[in-house]
């Protein structure tokens, strides 16, 4: 029996009809440290062009989460599939071809301070050995969508919080990625720059990237009727798709207080 | 794709030059003060080879010849030493020059007033270069020309020429201890300093590798620190070679032409100095090697 056909009948995994993206089969993570493990028996299914929000408390485990998809860590148990890769069985080599696929969006936008906005954005293209003219003309055409083509030379340190975000998410875009996976992206702004980094993220959900959000900001809760995975105590306590009611207060209460 | 790589390679290469600092410089000091001893001292030993190598071309082996043989007699025995194989010129000296020659090599001579010693006619024999390596066929010659009917007795300086070869050997391995030595420290710093700069640009390499950077791409901007820090050092040790010999030179030169004639203290052969410089290359890639090495050990960030 696959996989995936075994943790749909365990009722852990929501069945993906567009063909999955992710994949999490009762991953399990514990950190040497740890008192208690990050993740336990989590079972996921995200599928191609989906808009998912993480939610849950600090210490849910959304950022563990996140770090296994961005092969920043490794399961402890279960397998991660992503873009039908089995993330344990990436060689070290395969982990860099695996990341050019993927955005990551953090709280702390994780900006190389002495860079301008446009060799920010150009690292992404760098890596992958892009050519110049190439990497100049994404780079002007993804700072234009993100409302920063005036600042294109200025340090990026010299920006607003909110412009810095949106560089991140440039960044994030430029490589024109299949997953986007965005860590608490409002966390550090006000709730009109959070808007407008929304307003960023459902853009790229629209052109077909698979976009998953962790996060505890209401706002990003409450906007739109999009599928939410409820964590707590490093389990799915609720995972409800696109289609269906938002978790109510009393889901999110329970997992808050888990 | 090669060169757009590479072009980013070097843009970040550069970018952690400028940001290296105080390691940097530490880092490319040591280097030049390691390389400027390691070349000091080949200048030394370049110096002291050729200066032995004149020595021992020009060391005589001396037959005195019996007190009763004369000018003429003194001349015939010339004409059959020469003749013996592994010679290369002979000269004839008097009594009179013979004594001057004992005076010298006395300081002054003072022992030898008013002895009314006999001083008795010499044949200087100057062996063919190549018998100078060779201590067997150095003695060999000594005993063919002491048995040239009116040699008394025959004088040859090999024991000096075998201690001034022992000191060269010991030279030799000297330098070959002080270069690993050396080598070994420049590899050391340079290590040190490229870990360094990983520590300052830990989050820039994390934010590197997040983007999908290979290891390739983290680690050749570090190699090129390690290299530029490796050919700094080593130019910089070679300014202050250039600068001590010039300096050193001319009084070195001086003292030397008292007693050497015309040698002088000459510097390190292009292609040395040449070395040097890869040879420092080579250090910093080796000393970057190692901390980029631990870096990707370390693995996923």
């Amino acid at each position: 029996m696959a996989p995936l056909v075994a943790a749909f009948f365990r009722g852990g995994v929501a069945p993906c009809d567009t063909g999955p993206v992710i994949e999490l089969f009762h991953v399990g993570k514990v950190y040497p440290d740890g008192e208690r493990p990050a993740l336990v028996d989590v079972n996921l299914c995200i599928a191609k062009g989906e808009f998912v929000v993480l939610a849950g408390p600090s210490g849910a485990g959304k950022s563990t989460l996140l770090r296994l998809l961005f092969c920043a860590e490794q399961a402890s148990s279960g397998q991660v599939h992503l873009l039908g890769k089995n993330l344990a069985r990436l060689r070290h080599s395969d982990v860099a071809r695996v990341r050019r696929t993927i955005g990551v969006v953090f709280q702390d936008f994780k900006l190389l301070p002495e860079l301008t906005v446009f060799d920010n954005v150009a690292l992404a293209l760098e890596v992958q050995g892009r050519r110049r003219d190439d990497i100049t003309r994404r780079v002007l055409s993804v700072l234009k969508e993100v409302g920063l083509a005036h600042k294109t030379h200025q340090p990026a340190t010299a920006l607003s919080g909110g412009e810095q975000q949106r560089v991140a998410i440039a960044r994030a875009l430029v490589v024109e990625p299949a997953v986007l996976l965005c860590d608490e992206p409002t966390g550090n702004l006000d709730a009109e720059r959070a808007q407008e980094v929304l307003e960023l993220l459902m853009t790229a959900h629209v052109r077909g990237t698979t976009v998953i959000v962790a996060t505890h900001d209401p706002a990003l809760l409450a906007a739109g009727r999009r599928r939410v995975v409820v964590l707590a105590g490093g389990r799915v306590v609720h995972d409800a798709p696109a289609f269906a009611e938002p978790p109510s207060l009393r889901t999110l209460r329970d997992g808050w207080a888990a | 794709m090669i060169v757009a790589v590479s072009s980013s390679v070097i843009k970040h290469g550069l970018r952690s030059l400028r940001h290296g600092g105080l390691p940097l410089f530490f880092a490319v000091v040591m280097s030049a003060l390691g390389l400027f001893s390691m070349t000091a001292f080949g200048t030394l030993l370049w110096n002291f080879r050729t200066l032995s190598s004149a020595v021992s071309e020009s060391v005589a082996a001396v037959a005195f010849l019996d007190l009763d043989v004369d000018g003429a007699g003194a001349q015939e025995v010339r004409a059959r030493i020469q003749l013996l194989p592994g010679v290369d010129r002979c000269t004839v000296m008097t009594p009179d020059e013979v004594l001057v020659r004992a005076r010298r090599g006395l300081r002054g001579g003072a022992a030898l007033e008013g002895a009314g010693l006999q001083m008795p006619w010499v044949v200087e024999v100057i062996p063919r270069v190549t018998l100078q390596d060779s201590p067997e066929a150095r003695a060999a010659l000594v005993t063919a020309i002491g048995g040239v009917a009116g040699v008394d007795e025959v004088a040859h300086p090999g024991g000096e020429l075998a201690r001034v070869d022992a000191l060269l050997r010991l030279m030799y391995g000297a330098g070959g201890f002080l270069a690993v030595l050396i080598a070994l420290v420049v590899v050391v710093v340079v290590s040190n300093a490229v870990r360094l700069m990983v520590l300052v640009r830990k989050d820039e390499i994390a934010i590197q590798k997040l983007v999908g950077a290979s290891d390739a791409f983290v680690a050749a901007p570090l190699m090129l620190t390690g290299i530029a820090q490796g050919i700094g050092g080593a130019l910089l040790g070679l300014l202050a070679l250039g600068v001590a010999h010039s300096s050193l030179a001319r009084v070195v030169g001086v003292a030397l032409s008292g007693t050497m004639g015309a040698l002088a203290f000459e510097p390190l052969p292009p292609w040395v100095l040449a070395l040097v410089v890869v040879g420092g290359g080579v250090l910093g890639v080796v000393g970057a090697g190692l901390s980029v090495w631990r870096l990707l050990r370390e693995g996923r960030p």
